[in-house]
C-alpha cells in the first residue's frame, strides 16, 4: 500500500535520482503536512536535548561549560549513591500513585459530567478551575493551606472534629500532601480528555447496545471502555511522563524535605544543576530520566496501542 | 461552522501579528543594566529613583533598572550568566557572589575601589566582599539578628528579657501555653534553618571551618548547640509544633500573629510589624549568650559582571549608589543596618532602641564562611539538623557524618 | 434517569468538586481580607470585614493590565501556532503510512521527557542566538513546541476515529482535501480540537519557568511572573497575590466557555448518510 492518498499527489515519476528522492516524492504529502511541526520541534527542542545528551558525558565548570571528558563517571556516581536509588524508588511510587488517582477521579468525573443532567455545564466549568491556576501559585497556596498554624485544612479538620496535623513536618504526611496536590492539578485535564473521548462515541453505539439488552455495567465495560482506549492510553501515557517530571509542586511545597521524604528525581536534578552548579552531573541525571521514560513509553505503547495509533 | 475562507483569513491575521510583534516589542539597547533584588515592593521606588537620578546627573546615559524577587534571583542570574546575557551590575546574596566568582563571571573591584573608599566601611562587613584575595563585592543590606520578645507576655509572667540560653529556656517554658508557643524555630529544607541554628552555634563559640579549612561543626560547641536547638522542640517542647515544616518567614508570621513568645530574626522585621501589626507589644533583646556573646551578621553584595560592556560607567554608578545619603535612604527603606560608619551616626539609628540593639550586635558578630561551594555544604548541614530533629539521630553522629561529607565537598579530605 | 441515580451522581460530583474547589474558596476568602487578618491564628472562615481593596490595589501596584495583555498575546499565539502545526500534522499521521512515521510519533513523545529544568539554559542560549529575548515570539514558539506532543497525539487519535468513508464522501462530492479537512474532519473531531486549544492556551497562560527566563523587562512579563513578584523575601502579600491570581483565571474561563460547546458536540452520524 503506497503512502499517498490525496488525488494528484506523488504520481509516478519516471526514472529518478535514487530511491530516497523517489520515496520523498511519493510521500510528499505527509512530509509537507508534518513540516511545520517538525520544523518547530527541531528549532526549539532538538538542540537543547542533544546538548544535554552530550554534556552528560563531560565535566562542567560552574557556568555550565563543558571541560573535561568524563565518560561514565557521572553515571557511576549516581549508581553508587544510596540517596539516588532511594529517590528513584520514590519517584516511581509517586508517579504510579499520582497517575492512578488522577485517572480514576478524572474518569469518574467525566462519566458523571457526561450524564447530561441539569447543571452539568456549570459543573464542567468548575471542574476545570484548578487547571486554570498557574502551578507555582497553586503550589504556594497549598503550602499555606497545609500550614499547621495558619492553614485552612486544619481549620476544616477541627470543624469536623478531627485532630489537626503538622502536614508538612512528618515525612509520610508530607509525601501524601504533595501527592494530593499533584492529583488535584491533574484531575481537570484527565476529566476534560475523557469527556472529549466520551463525547466522540456516537449515540448509535449505545442504542445498538441497549437494543441488544446490555445493562449499564456491561455497557461501560464492553462499549465505553474499549472505545475510550485510545484516549485513555494517550492521556495516561502523557500524564505519566509529565508527572514523573513534575517539578514545581514538590519544589515549592517542601523543597524535597523533610529529610528527602518528598524528593523526586527532577527536584533532585534541579538541586544538582542550579544549587550545586554541577551541570554535567545534572545532564547525566536527565539522561537517566529520559531512558527510563523512553523505555516505559515503548513498553506502554506496545501494550496498549497495538492496533490503534501505530498501525493501519 | 467556520468556512474555509474565514479560516484562512483568521490564520493570515494571526500570522501577521506574530510576525510584526517581535519587531515592535524588542526593547532599545540600554547603556547600563542594573539588577536589584526586591526586599519589599513598597521600597522599589528607591531603586527606580537611583536610576533616574543617575541619568539626570549623567546626561546621555540610560539606566535600565530591573527588580527581581529574591526567590527567582539566583536561578535567573545563573541562566543569564551561562547564556552570556549577564547585566552590568547586580545586587546578590553574598553566598552567590562566591559562586559567581567561581563561574569566572565577576569583575574584581580592586582597581576601582580606592583605600579611601574602602576605609568608610565597617571592616568586618567589607570582609565579606573579599574572596580569594580580591575585592569582588561591595556590602549592601547588612543585618544582624537579635531576639524579638513579647513584652506583654513577659510582663505577665514576671520575666526579664533573657541574657543566657538557660534564661531563654526558662522563659520559653513559662510562656509556652495555649496563647502562644515559647519560641519559634525554623527547621525546613532551607538555608534559613542553618541561619536559625547559628543563634546557638555562634554563641557557643562554634565555627564552621577551622583554620586549616576543615569542617569544624562536629566540635563540642557544634554538638552542644545542635542538641540544645533540637531539644527546644523535642525534649522541652517549647516551640511551635512541626518546626521542620517552617522557615524564617513562617515563624515571623507566627510571631506577628501573636502566637510566639520569642523569635530570632533581623531588623527588617520591625518595619513589617510597625506596618502590619501596630498593636503588638514587643521589644528586641541581645542574642542570648552561650559561652560568648555573638550573633550572625549577613550581607548582600553589589557586584559587577565581567560581561559588562562599560565597566567604568558601571563603577560610576556604584560610587553614586554608595553616597552616604543614598545609603541612608536605602537602609531606612529596607530595614537594614548601615555598611558605612558615617551613616551609622545618623539619628535614625541612634535614637531608636531597636536599631541600636541591632547595631550593637555588630560587635562580635560572625559572618558566614566565604566558600564557593557553600550551597552544597549548607544542604548537607541542613539535612544533618533535620536528621536530629525529625529522626532523633544523636547530634554527634549526625555532625560527624556531615563533616565527612563537607570535607569531601571542599576537597579537604 | 431514576431519582436515586441522579441523586448519587450529584452527590459524587459534589464530593469531587468540593475537593477541587476548596483551595479556590481559600483564595477567594483571602483576597477579601486585610493583611493583618490573613495571619491570624487560627484562620477565619470568612473575612471579618470583607474588602475589595486588594482587587483595586493590585491594578495600581503593578502594571496588571500590561501583564494581562502579554499573557493573552502569548497564549493565543501559542494556541494558534499549535493548531497550525498539529492539524495538518495530525492528519498526516492519521491517514498516511510513510517511512519514519513511527519515528516521528516516538520522537514527538521524546520532547516531553525533558523537564524545562534540564533544557532551560541551552534553550536560553538558542533563543539568544535567534535574538528572541524579551519578545512575545520566544514564548509563543516555546510553548507551542512543548504543547505539540499532546496536540499531535490527541488529534491523530481523533482524526483516526472518523471513518474514512466520511472523507471519501466529501472528496466524491468535489471538495479538495483542504476543504475536507476544514469543513468535515475538524468539526467531527471537534472535541479533540477543542481540547487541544484549551490545553495549549492554559499551558501557555500558566507557564512560568520559560517566561521567567526569557523575559526580563517588566513591560513584557506575562501574568505568571508578574504575580509571583508578590512572593517577597520576608513576607508574601497574600491578599494581592490571591486577588491577582483569581482575576488571572478569568480569560481561561472565558475561553473555556467559548470552546465548550464543541466539547459537547456529538458526532453527527448524519454526515455519512
Amino acid at each position: 500500500m503506497d503512502g499517498s492518498r490525496a488525488p494528484g499527489a506523488g504520481g509516478a515519476r519516471p526514472g529518478g535520482r535514487g530511491s530516497v528522492l523517489r520515496s520523498l516524492r511519493r510521500h510528499r504529502a505527509p512530509y509537507l503536512l508534518l513540516a511545520p511541526s517538525l520544523l518547530l520541534l527541531l528549532a526549539i527542542v532538538a538542540y537543547p536535548i542533544l546538548d544535554t545528551f552530550v554534556t552528560a558525558f563531560f565535566k562542567t565548570d560552574p557556568a555550565g561549560r563543558r571541560s573535561v571528558f568524563a565518560g561514565l563517571d557521572h553515571f557511576r556516581g549516581m549508581a553508587q549513591e544510596p540517596l539516588f536509588r532511594q529517590i528513584l524508588g520514590r519517584t516511581f511510587l509517586w508517579t504510579v500513585l499520582s497517575v492512578s488517582l488522577k485517572t480514576l477521579v478524572g474518569l469518574v468525573a467525566a462519566l458523571l459530567l457526561h450524564t447530561g443532567l441539569p447543571g452539568m455545564h456549570l459543573a464542567r466549568l468548575l471542574v476545570i478551575l484548578p487547571w486554570a491556576f498557574s502551578l507555582p501559585i497553586a503550589a504556594i497556596l497549598w503550602r499555606w493551606i497545609y500550614d499547621s498554624q495558619m492553614g485552612m485544612l486544619n481549620l476544616l479538620l477541627a470543624a469536623l472534629g478531627l485532630p489537626p496535623q503538622t502536614w508538612l513536618a512528618e515525612p509520610g504526611l508530607a509525601f501524601g500532601a504533595t501527592l494530593t496536590v499533584s492529583v488535584w492539578t491533574g484531575v481537570p485535564f484527565m476529566a476534560l480528555v475523557f469527556l472529549a473521548g466520551l463525547q466522540a462515541i456516537p449515540e448509535e453505539f449505545y442504542e445498538a447496545g441497549r437494543i441488544d439488552g446490555a445493562g449499564r455495567w456491561q455497557e461501560f465495560c464492553w462499549l465505553t471502555m474499549p472505545l475510550l482506549k485510545p484516549t485513555f492510553a494517550v492521556a495516561t501515557l502523557l500524564s505519566a511522563v509529565w508527572t514523573f517530571n513534575s517539578f514545581v509542586i514538590v519544589h515549592v511545597i517542601t523543597g524535597g524535605g523533610p529529610l528527602h521524604a518528598t524528593d523526586i528525581l527532577v527536584t533532585y536534578l534541579y538541586k544538582t544543576a542550579f544549587e550545586w552548579l554541577t551541570f554535567g552531573q545534572a545532564s547525566a541525571m536527565a539522561l537517566v530520566i529520559f531512558v527510563i521514560l523512553f523505555l516505559f513509553s515503548v513498553g506502554y505503547i506496545r501494550l496498549y496501542f497495538r492496533e490503534e495509533v501505530l498501525s493501519p | 461552522m467556520v468556512s474555509r475562507r474565514q479560516c484562512s483569513r483568521w490564520v493570515l491575521w494571526i500570522l501577521l501579528v506574530l510576525m510584526l510583534w517581535p519587531g515592535m516589542a524588542w526593547a532599545q539597547a540600554k547603556n547600563l543594566r542594573v539588577v536589584f533584588m526586591e526586599y519589599d515592593p513598597k521600597a522599589n521606588p528607591y531603586y527606580l529613583g537611583l536610576g533616574t537620578d543617575f541619568e539626570k546627573q549623567n546626561p546621555g546615559t540610560k539606566v535600565e533598572v530591573e527588580i527581581i524577587p529574591w526567590a527567582q534571583g539566583r536561578d535567573r542570574l545563573v541562566v543569564w550568566i551561562s547564556g552570556g546575557q549577564a547585566p552590568d551590575l547586580a545586587l546578590v546574596g553574598t553566598r552567590w557572589l562566591y559562586e559567581f566568582v567561581d563561574m569566572k563571571a565577576v569583575e574584581p573591584l580592586d582597581r576601582f575601589a580606592s583605600k579611601e573608599f574602602q576605609k568608610d566601611f565597617y571592616p568586618a562587613v567589607l570582609q565579606g566582599g573579599y574572596y580569594q584575595g580580591h575585592l569582588y563585592g561591595l556590602p549592601v543590606a547588612v543585618s544582624t539578628k537579635s531576639l524579638y520578645y513579647r513584652t506583654d507576655l513577659f510582663g505577665k509572667a514576671g520575666l526579664q528579657p533573657p541574657k543566657t540560653w538557660d534564661e531563654m529556656l526558662e522563659a520559653a517554658k513559662k510562656l509556652h501555653g495555649s496563647e502562644a508557643f515559647g519560641i519559634g524555630i525554623a527547621g525546613s529544607k532551607h538555608w534559613q534553618t542553618l541561619d536559625n541554628w547559628t543563634m546557638f552555634f555562634y554563641t557557643a563559640g562554634g565555627r564552621y571551618f577551622d583554620d586549616a579549612g576543615k569542617c569544624a561543626v562536629n566540635s563540642a560547641a557544634g554538638v552542644k548547640s545542635l542538641q540544645f536547638f533540637v531539644d527546644l522542640a523535642t525534649r522541652h517542647k517549647v516551640t511551635q509544633p512541626g518546626p521542620v515544616a517552617h522557615n524564617r518567614s513562617d515563624i515571623q508570621n507566627m510571631f506577628a500573629a501573636g502566637k510566639l513568645g520569642m523569635v530570632w530574626t533581623g531588623p527588617w522585621f520591625f518595619g513589617i510589624l510597625d506596618r502590619d501589626q501596630p498593636n503588638l507589644k514587643y521589644a528586641v533583646a541581645r542574642t542570648p549568650k552561650g559561652t560568648v556573646n555573638s550573633t550572625q551578621v549577613m550581607t548582600d553584595s553589589m557586584l559587577m559582571f565581567n560581561q559588562s560592556k562599560d565597566k567604568d560607567l558601571a563603577w560610576k554608578f556604584l560610587e553614586f549608589m554608595y553616597q552616604d545619603q543614598r545609603r541612608l535612604g536605602f537602609d531606612k527603606a529596607m530595614g537594614m543596618l548601615p555598611e558605612k560608619q558615617a551613616v551609622a551616626k545618623d539619628p535614625t539609628f541612634q535614637n531608636d532602641p531597636r536599631w541600636r540593639q541591632f547595631l550593637e550586635e555588630l560587635d562580635g558578630a560572625v559572618i558566614f564562611p566565604s566558600s564557593g561551594v557553600w550551597a552544597k555544604v549548607s544542604d548537607v548541614l541542613v539535612v544533618a539538623i533535620q536528621e536530629v530533629l525529625v529522626a532523633g539521630r544523636p547530634a554527634q553522629q549526625a555532625l560527624d557524618d556531615a563533616c565527612r561529607k563537607v570535607d569531601e565537598i571542599t576537597g579537604k579530605r | 434517569m431514576s431519582l436515586l441515580r441522579a441523586g448519587s451522581v450529584y452527590m459524587l460530583l459534589g464530593l469531587i468538586l468540593f475537593g477541587l474547589l476548596f483551595p479556590f474558596y481559600v483564595m477567594l476568602v483571602t483576597s477579601l481580607k486585610p493583611m493583618s487578618e490573613i495571619f491570624s491564628i487560627p484562620p477565619t472562615w470568612l473575612p471579618r470585614a470583607p474588602t475589595l481593596a486588594s482587587y483595586l490595589d493590585v491594578w495600581r501596584a503593578a502594571p496588571l493590565g500590561r501583564f494581562f495583555l502579554n499573557s493573552l498575546v502569548i497564549a493565543l499565539g501559542a494556541a494558534a501556532l499549535t493548531l497550525l502545526c498539529a492539524v495538518p500534522g495530525g492528519y498526516a499521521l492519521a491517514r498516511y503510512r510513510f517511512p519514519g512515521r513511527t519515528l516521528v510519533l516516538y520522537g514527538i513523545l521524546v520532547t516531553q521527557m525533558f523537564s524545562p529544568v534540564v533544557v532551560i539554559i541551552t534553550l536560553f542560549k538558542v533563543l539568544t542566538a535567534y535574538r528572541l529575548l524579551n519578545t512575545y515570539f520566544a514564548l509563543i514558539v516555546t510553548n507551542a513546541a512543548f504543547a505539540l506532543a499532546f496536540s499531535l497525539w490527541m488529534l491523530t487519535g481523533f482524526f483516526q476515529s472518523v471513518p474514512r468513508e466520511v472523507e471519501e464522501a466529501g472528496l466524491i462530492d468535489g471538495c479538495t482535501t483542504t476543504q475536507v479537512v476544514c469543513r468535515i474532519l475538524v468539526p467531527l473531531a471537534a472535541p479533540g480540537v477543542a481540547t487541544t486549544v484549551i490545553y495549549t492556551f492554559i499551558l501557555a497562560w500558566n507557564e512560568y519557568i520559560f517566561a521567567l527566563t526569557f523575559i526580563s523587562s517588566t513591560r513584557m512579563q506575562p501574568l505568571t511572573v508578574g504575580l509571583a513578584s508578590y512572593i517577597g523575601r520576608f513576607t508574601i502579600e497574600w491578599n494581592h497575590l490571591m486577588a491577582g491570581s483569581l482575576m488571572a483565571t478569568l480569560p481561561v474561563i472565558v475561553l473555556f466557555l467559548l470552546v465548550e460547546r464543541h466539547l459537547v458536540k456529538g458526532l453527527s452520524a448524519g454526515a455519512i448518510k
